[in-house]
């Protein structure tokens, strides 16, 4: 704490947990040996991108979305459609999901962020059920419910496919710690400070000199790519899927991890996307009863937690960690 | 850089807030609007700064005409404000607070933010000394600059208001009730840094409530009531003007002051 505060510094910090998660990446994907562990971290952090964006749009800007699943479906779609019906590498057929789920973003941001709370809440959730009609029923395209799209080959780096489990872990992983890395240079730059700026008041922070309608379509806009670039790995990931992926329920889950989380930084969204997406395995035996732990847990976490498990967590080992330091 | 307001009007359903008002700011000094509560004081306020749109009226900024220009435009202009209820930014530190002010310093887009890191931490050390500038300009040392800034007591968290506004590198500088809330000590030592940022050769147009500050500090007033300036001149002979002495007097009207 002895450290003066400074932009660097406060930068520096995030750096320092970004070095620490690729670690972390680094020494599981060493210790794994069984195939379902590569999956269970690859599955999280897929989801932890998409969160990501959910962090920066919802966390930071405080601007809700309840239709992310639209543009993480835009994604998984225009990867699984690019590489079987043209051909186009892997590699080109990412970065070409999350320009255009960008763009579908940028497009209705404009009128959708016009609104505000609840409101905001209600388009983008009609937004997503209309993207999943469009989904479910442009059969030609998207094969609908049934089958949906199957064969979607790997992803491949210079010709190589990545096949296996720990391959797509790597790959997964790589663009995981990517995502972070540019999320967390956009927070320490004054888009991201405008972006905290505007969610405490609008009327303040275009007073001074902030464009608010510019900072919340930004937002808005990358969320919905990082959507994308999560649909996009999904889709190499999983090799099918159908529309039924894609539904309000992965909004809904994209928005839980955050609040569980912490809405304060990207390293709640990370935690909240993994204990989310790994809680369900070891609620196997208690199947029937899954959703009551869920509505439970997300209740326990506003409640009592309103700062996020990762917030709470952390003060508590800081609370430990000066009591022990005591005795 | 002098404000010029010429025939500002504003009305809401048939009402009208504020009517033909004239206001002159020079920069280096105090002008004070002063009024009874629901004389147009705040509207106008809002209407200089961009927030409410006029129905008539012209702004010029410097002798530039800056009609209908939107608030973060005026600021980029050199206009910017303080608020009666600071509305600091929840969870964000002083420094943090004040360097958004600083926003303009900076030039660089999204993209840049994200990839280029190398000119954006340049750029981000730009704006923090912009903003320490500005922390130093109101009194407000190190130690609380990693306080979060709506925490602070009330005569703290006015000093990191007008940080903000400064930062923005705004010559005209609109503060808007500044003394509300404050106790004696606080007032006194506001009042200084007022006087201090008007013969920095800020232009200070003050909408205040305490008259003792307003007539002890203040190069010109304008009284306000209804909706139309009623006098104006110095501090002197606003205070003797039967019309304004009937303003807040008067019998018609619950005066406040």
């Amino acid at each position: 704490m002895g450290e003066r505060y400074t932009c660097d510094a406060n930068y520096r910090r995030d750096m320092i947990g970004l070095a620490a998660f690729a670690i972390a990446l680094v020494v599981m994907g060493l210790l794994f040996r069984k195939n379902y562990h590569f999956g269970l971290i690859t599955d999280s952090c897929i989801f932890a991108i998409g969160a990501l964006g959910m962090f920066l749009l919802f966390g930071l800007c405080g601007q809700i979305s309840v239709g992310q699943a639209a543009f993480f479906g835009i994604g998984a779609y225009t990867s699984a459609l690019l590489v079987m019906g043209a051909g186009i590498p892997p590699l080109v057929a990412v970065v070409a999901s999350v320009a255009l789920s960008s763009l579908v973003g940028w497009f209705i941001s404009r009128p959708i962020l016009r609104l505000t709370t609840n409101y905001l809440a209600m388009a983008t959730l009609a937004f997503g059920v209309i993207v999943f009609v469009l989904f479910s029923q442009a059969v030609a395209i998207t094969g609908g419910l049934d089958p949906g799209i199957f064969g979607v080959p790997p992803m491949s780096l210079f010709g190589m496919p990545l096949k296996s489990a720990p391959a797509k872990y790597w790959m997964v992983g790589t663009f995981t710690f990517l995502a972070l890395l540019l999320v967390i240079n956009l927070i320490h730059s004054r888009a991201g400070r405008a972006f905290v700026a505007l969610k405490g008041s609008e009327v303040a922070t275009s007073g001074l000199g902030v464009d608010v309608v510019h900072y919340k379509v930004v937002a808005f806009t990358v969320a919905a790519g990082l959507a994308g670039l999560a649909g996009s790995l999904y889709a190499f990931v999983q090799g099918s899927f159908n529309a039924a992926n894609f539904t309000v329920g992965l909004s809904i889950e994209l928005l839980v991890m955050v609040v569980v989380g912490s809405l304060a930084s990207p390293w709640g969204a990370l935690f909240g996307a993994f204990f989310i997406t790994l809680l369900p395995t070891f609620l196997e035996d208690f199947e029937v009863y899954k959703l009551l732990i869920y509505g439970t847990i997300i209740l326990i976490v506003t409640v009592l937690m309103p700062d996020g498990l990762a917030r709470a967590a952390y003060d508590g080992v800081r609370a430990l960690a000066s009591r022990t330091g005591r005795q | 850089m002098s404000l010029r307001v010429e025939g500002f009007t504003k009305s809401y359903g048939g009402l009208a807030a504020v009517k033909g008002v004239d206001l002159d700011a020079r920069a280096g000094a105090i002008t004070a609007v002063i009024g009874p509560n629901g004389a147009g004081k705040t509207t106008l306020l809002n209407l200089i700064s961009g927030v409410v749109i006029a129905d008539a009226g012209r702004l010029l900024l410097g002798g530039r005409d800056v009609t209908g220009s939107r608030p973060h435009e005026l600021a980029g202009l050199g206009l910017t404000r303080t608020y009666q209820n600071p509305q600091l930014f929840t969870d964000m530190t002083v420094l943090d607070t004040v360097m958004v002010g600083a926003h303009r310093t900076g030039s660089g887009g999204v993209l840049s933010a994200m990839f280029n890191i190398l000119a954006t931490r340049r750029e981000e050390r730009l704006i923090e000394a912009t903003a320490r500038t500005a922390l130093a300009k109101v009194g407000l040392s190190e130690e609380l600059f990693a306080r979060d800034a709506a925490q602070l007591a009330y005569g703290l968290q006015r000093r990191v208001d007008i940080a903000r506004a400064l930062a923005t590198g705004a010559q005209v500088l609109l503060l808007d009730e500044p003394a509300a809330g404050l106790n004696g000590t606080e007032r006194q030592s506001l009042a200084e840094l007022i006087k201090e940022l008007a013969r920095k050769g800020y232009t200070v147009v003050l909408v205040e409530h305490d008259m003792e500050m307003v007539m002890g500090i203040s190069d010109h007033v304008a009284v306000m009531n209804f909706g139309e300036k009623i006098a104006e001149g110095t501090p002197e002979e606003v205070q003797a003007d039967p019309r304004v002495i009937e303003a807040y007097l008067g019998v018609d009207e619950a005066g406040d002051a």
